[in-house]
């Protein structure tokens, strides 16, 4: 139960965190309107292709994770292992922090950097 | 010669502006692939591949950031500093004309030094930042010879009497 809220909670900041991204991959006019408009076009398909294929592996990866750091955590409680548990419960808060990280503040980071991209220096 | 220099100029701003958008794209799908990786490595219990990958966002952060700040700064410098073509005639606004073309081609190759870096820290490489100081270098001799030697040289030549 605990696992599936993950899933839908992970799959609904996805969403969103594509929806929020989609200006870095924009194929309106991404290479400008020159020469390079078209290569620059095909770059950015592929590359919007990749960022779902991540983003879709991010989200197996981080159920596996959080479903490997359950099952660690629920054997160390029966074996009163708290320090297993301990760990457990770490490595669940660090991989949703890894998934914020990922969903919220690269996308972040690469609006800042779209935003500082220079003009020509000649 | 001066509008065909500012024609070959727009293609070159225009390739300009293409490699910047393939920097970040490259740089936020690179970031993304560390952050799956390090998932996996707190998983496993690698630490090691965690700093690794932690090191890697940060590294490629850095560079497209030290790109776009740090570039520009540098072409202007060496377009300013190459100072006007003696001679005359023809040799002169070849000259001009020679040196404002590698001015521009130092800017793209310069940025493609960094892509090819940027690239390097995504897959794990190595780096070659060194070549884009290389580049810049190599530029500003090939301008000096260009917009002032050569003039200079048929100068004494006697071309210009």
């Amino acid at each position: 139960m605990f696992i599936v809220l993950l899933s839908d909670v992970l799959w609904s900041a996805t969403v969103k965190s594509i929806a929020l991204t989609s200006f870095l991959f924009d194929g309106d006019d991404p290479g400008g309107s020159g020469i390079f408009g078209p290569i620059m076009e095909k770059i950015t398909e592929l590359a919007r292709d990749l960022w779902g294929v991540l983003v879709g592996l991010i989200i197996i990866a981080a159920t596996l994770a959080m479903i490997i750091s359950v099952l660690r955590g629920a054997g160390g409680m029966l074996i009163g292992g708290s320090k297993e548990t301990t760990v457990a419960v770490i490595g669940i808060v660090g991989v949703v922090l890894l998934v914020v990280i990922a969903f919220v503040a690269i996308p972040q980071l690469a609006g800042l950097l779209t935003s500082l991209k220079p003009e020509a220096p000649f | 010669m001066e509008d065909a220099l500012q024609i070959i100029l727009s293609v070159f701003r225009q390739a300009w502006v293409a490699i910047t958008i393939f920097m970040v794209s490259v740089g936020a799908l690179a970031m993304l692939a560390h952050i799956l990786r390090t998932i996996g490595a707190s998983t496993i219990g690698a630490r090691f591949w965690v700093y690794e990958s932690i090191a890697s966002i940060a590294s490629i952060l850095v560079l497209i950031l030290v790109a776009f700040l740090g570039i520009p700064p540098v072409v202007k410098a060496i377009s300013t500093s190459v100072p006007g073509s003696p001679g005359c005639g023809p040799i002169a606004e070849l000259g001009m004309f020679a040196s404002g073309l590698i001015a521009a081609i130092v800017g793209l190759r310069m940025l493609i030094a960094f892509a090819r870096t940027i690239g390097g820290a995504a897959l794990g490489g190595t780096a070659e930042i060194s070549q884009a100081l290389i580049e810049a270098v190599e530029a500003l001799f090939g301008m000096l010879l260009a917009g002032v030697v050569i003039p200079l040289a048929a100068m004494f030549i006697g071309v210009c009497n």
